[in-house]
């Protein structure tokens, strides 16, 4: 049976180690069968080296290759886009590398980073054709392909020449792409703009009542100076695309 | 006829922009793979819209695979319709072998055995996949392959030949991949070539390949092409006339300044190989 020819086949490239009843099976010579498993895991393995360039080098090359060998062996691609490995790689590895120890929180953090930075440079979604006039009395339109992310660590930053770690400090980095010209963009509010941010993207609650709760968390009062500050953020959130209006 | 002529090169984001700002005219055709434009946002999409204001456009599926044990799945083939009809493909192709296997892909592109019941099998899947993408000129390719099968009770060009005639389609004849088999496996590439009906193909392959250390080569159109298969590509378009040349470089990039310095001699011996014959 066909079939059972490509099972075998699949065993061979993706199983921690090609078992051999399979390579017998197949027949012929099993180095040229093995050849396929390492053009495969070659292949695979530029993928996510492309889309994980740091998280990799963080992690180092024996838990790198352990995790990107368990992964192949339980739980194996099963997208035909092969830009998708890179996040369904990351949605693999995350967990595990949480439940180790010796993993440092900030490498599953940048994980988590470089993973969302990947999708967020492909993903297929429909942008708002009339998103409406800005107003603090509707809810507000973002960049569909915005993402907000939290970290203890400033993962987004590159690590200062000699060090090997990163001080915690709480950090929230907002990734998205822009429809005119389709680069990567990155934004570091503070604290209460990302609060904010996290309300207007829940899109529930019009801009003025996500600004009223969101102060009231912080027992920041609006003031005068207070709405100058925040109308000069979405003056620029709304120039660099991140809030394209309301509605 | 088709505004898909002379020779084409690849459309690669690696490349894109240089590409895209120069718009040489020694290119007269792109290829895009569709796995790289369907469910996708972002620079590829926008890249392709720029290019067909310059260029027509001939899709090369990468994991269609006629060798899939199940059907295709609908919103996959519904996609790739719309894509052919929004790039006004000419024809589409992908390849005679498999990928995937119970919802698991390879990313690769892996041989089943010369058989019957492949061929009844690829048979099956290239007109399923003519019915559900309306596409009429729907073309496989010829792999290389590295592991001989001894289920197989056929050769390969025998193989091509039947699938050919039992699904009425049409073939992207893989030139370099015709030349890596025959050293590998040691066979005389022209004699192959020689048996493919002209009628079938639509359009030809070339590519660089590896040689291992080992004289094993591999195709990973990441060299630049070999004497021979330029050789081997002037004798194919003397016997087959003048379809579409396509050099393929997916790896190892190149400026294209350099690219630009293969497509001349492979325009070159297109213009010389098929003069008379245009």
């Amino acid at each position: 049976m066909i079939v059972d020819h490509q099972r075998r086949f699949m065993q061979v490239l993706l199983d921690a180690e090609p078992p051999a009843e399979a390579l017998e099976k197949l027949g012929g010579l099993p180095e040229r069968w093995l050849t396929y498993r390492h053009m495969v895991r070659r292949r695979m393995q530029g993928m996510i080296k492309s889309g994980l360039p740091r998280t990799v080098a963080a992690l180092g090359d024996a838990r790198y290759q352990a995790t990107y060998d368990a992964w192949l062996d339980e739980a194996p691609p099963r997208t035909r886009y092969i830009r998708e490995i890179v996040p369904a790689f990351a949605d693999f590895a995350i967990p595990r590398w949480n439940a180790d120890k010796d993993v440092p929180r900030w490498v599953i953090e940048l994980g988590r980073l470089e993973a969302a930075k990947w999708e967020v440079g492909y993903v297929d979604v429909p942008w708002p054709e009339e998103p409406g006039e800005f107003t603090f009395e509707k809810v507000a339109v973002m960049n569909p392909t915005l993402r907000q992310l939290r970290f203890d660590h400033p993962v987004h930053k590159d690590l200062a020449e000699g060090e090997t770690d990163y001080a915690p400090r709480p950090t929230a980095v907002m990734i998205y792409r822009k429809s005119e010209d389709d680069r990567l963009y990155t934004w570091v509010p503070n604290a209460l703009s990302a609060d904010l941010v996290d309300g207007w993207l829940a899109g529930a609650e019009t801009v003025a009542d996500v600004v009223k709760r969101v102060c009231a968390k912080h027992d920041t009062a609006i003031t005068e100076k207070f709405i100058e500050t925040l109308g000069g953020m979405l003056a620029d959130f709304i120039e660099q695309g991140i809030v394209l209006g309301a509605k | 006829m088709s505004d898909v002529n002379g020779v084409g090169i690849g459309l690669r984001m690696e490349m894109a922009k240089e590409l895209l700002e120069k718009k040489p005219a020694e290119v007269k055709w792109l290829e895009i793979h569709p796995e790289n434009y369907m469910n996708r946002g972002g620079r590829f999409p926008t890249a392709l819209k720029q290019a067909m204001e310059k260029w027509p456009i001939a899709t090369h599926g990468l994991t269609m695979c006629y060798g899939r044990a199940e059907p295709f799945a609908e919103e996959y083939t519904t996609q790739l319709k719309q894509l052919l009809s929004d790039v006004q493909s000419p024809w589409h192709s992908d390849h005679l072998c498999f990928s995937d296997v119970d919802g698991v892909f390879a990313h690769d592109l892996l041989p089943l055995p010369f058989t019957e019941e492949a061929a009844k099998l690829y048979t099956r899947r290239i007109i399923e996949a003519r019915d559900a993408t309306g596409c009429e000129n729907l073309a496989f390719e010829n792999v290389s392959y590295y592991a001989e099968s001894p289920d197989s009770e056929s050769d390969e060009v025998t193989f091509c030949l039947e699938v050919l005639e039992a699904a009425d389609c049409k073939m992207l004849l893989d030139v370099n991949n015709v030349y890596v088999n025959a050293k590998n496996l040691g066979f005389d590439p022209r004699k192959w070539i020689d048996q493919i009906p002209a009628e079938r193909v639509v359009q030809i392959h070339v590519a660089g390949h590896l040689v291992r250390h080992d004289g094993f080569r591999i195709d990973t159109h990441g060299e630049d092409i070999c004497d021979d298969v330029y050789d081997l590509l002037d004798y194919t378009l003397r016997r087959i006339g003048p379809k579409p040349v396509l050099l393929e470089r997916d790896g190892n990039f190149i400026p294209v300044d350099e690219l630009l310095e293969q497509v001349r001699r492979l325009s070159e011996i297109y213009d010389r190989a098929t003069e008379g014959a245009r």
